[in-house]
């Protein structure tokens, strides 16, 4: 009990504002799961009830993080996806708890349409009247894992996310570049909204002051995987990314330079593609 | 990507003075990996021709086994690759998935 002076309140607030920063700064990719581990324990240990009421976005922002770091059942989803729908809590999200929604979809791995209709996402985004930050692009794109990215309100929504990109005069650090690139990893150059993606994420690495480190050049050309040169703004994506990497001077390790050359596949090819190929091509062991 | 593209022959031609000047450690779930993206390039260009010797290299200073896995991920990428009848520097890492 003696911990619940205002001395302790404080650090807590203070350290939940700092974590909240963190967590999106060290989006979800395997290797960083200290971070997680800690920001977990605080989140779990600071959540608020998760009962509809009047809440400040950042009070619906720590919720929306409080319920992810418990590994929720997909009833403790559909529970919390009605409180978030209800009307009275649906007026209260805003663009920041939407993203911060996008993100810790796409860290565990669910879809965001589980929780919130993407027509939702797109109104919440379009209503929030504030130019995006280094984080706020970085997280949307991140997030966008979370999406399936078929619909038409999909597209709608990956197109309006590129003209806030474009608008914005935030510059991406080498992690916000990987982060955001690795989130494009299961999406393929034929999706809707896309070709205006990479346009406007081009642009943004091209005007980048900072130096991609290896892991960053990994994760992010990773997430190209399903994307082909033969739409010119994925090229115009492509070239910008090369261009960044001829002037880094960070070195591949093992996991980086994997990452980097896998990314350079086509997801998409055809069956005929494999067979033809598999066909038409010598068998290796001729080589002794 | 395929390599038909002039972006994606940037690209080859950055990531191929980037491994050359790396030293990792690859593990065989790297080489496998690796390798699997080189599908849809074609050894046509010099660019890729480049990067595969450079990858070449770093194969075969790696001194682990490779499992099931990475030997079906890295021959499915050279067999895509149409690289492998045609380039010598690939040869070294198809003799080398072969021995083990």
């Amino acid at each position: 009990m003696k911990m619940m002076g205002l001395p302790w309140l404080s650090a807590l607030v203070f350290l939940d504002a700092v974590l909240l920063l963190h967590s999106f700064r060290s989006v979800g990719f395997p290797r960083r799961v200290s971070n997680f581990v800690v920001m977990d324990a605080l989140t779990t240990a600071t959540s608020t009830t998760g009962t509809a009421g009047k809440m400040s976005p950042k009070a619906l922002t720590k919720e929306i993080v409080g319920h992810f770091a418990k590994r929720t059942t997909p009833e403790e989803d559909e529970k919390f996806s009605k409180m978030l729908i209800s009307k009275e809590m649906s007026s209260q999200i805003d663009g920041m708890n939407v993203l911060t929604l996008l993100f810790q979809c796409a860290r565990f791995k669910k879809n965001v349409n589980t929780f919130i209709e993407s027509k939702l996402i797109l109104e919440k985004l379009q209503s929030w009247e504030r130019q995006w930050n280094e984080i706020d692009v970085s997280t949307f794109m991140y997030g966008i894992q979370s999406l399936e990215c078929i619909s038409d309100v999909d597209g709608l929504l990956l197109k309006f996310a590129a003209t806030k990109i474009k608008q914005s005069n935030a510059e991406l650090s080498s992690r916000a570049i990987g982060n955001a690139l690795y989130g494009l990893n299961k999406i393929t150059s034929d999706t809707v909204g896309v070709p205006e993606l990479a346009a406007a994420m081009a642009e943004k690495i091209q005007r980048s002051p900072s130096n991609l480190n290896g892991q960053d050049i990994g994760i992010g050309l990773y997430g190209m995987q399903g994307l082909s040169a033969s739409i010119a703004e994925i090229g115009l994506l492509i070239e910008a990314v090369a261009a960044k990497i001829e002037v880094s001077e960070a070195e591949l390790d093992g996991q980086a330079l994997s990452n980097a050359l896998y990314g350079l596949q086509v997801c998409a090819f055809s069956f005929t593609f494999i067979l033809r190929s598999a066909l038409s091509s010598p068998f290796p062991l001729e080589y002794e | 990507m395929s390599s038909d593209h002039k972006p994606v022959l940037h690209l080859v031609s950055a990531l191929a003075s980037k491994v050359s000047d790396s030293q990792p450690e690859l593990c065989a779930q790297a080489i496998g990996s690796a390798l699997f993206g080189l599908q849809k390039l074609s050894s046509d260009a010099l660019e890729v021709r480049t990067l595969i010797a450079a990858l070449t290299e770093k194969v075969e200073t790696a001194t682990v086994g490779l499992d099931a896995q990475a030997i079906g991920n890295a021959l499915f990428g050279i067999l895509l690759s149409n690289s492998y009848s045609f380039d010598r520097g690939i040869d070294a890492s198809v003799r080398y998935f072969v021995c083990v």
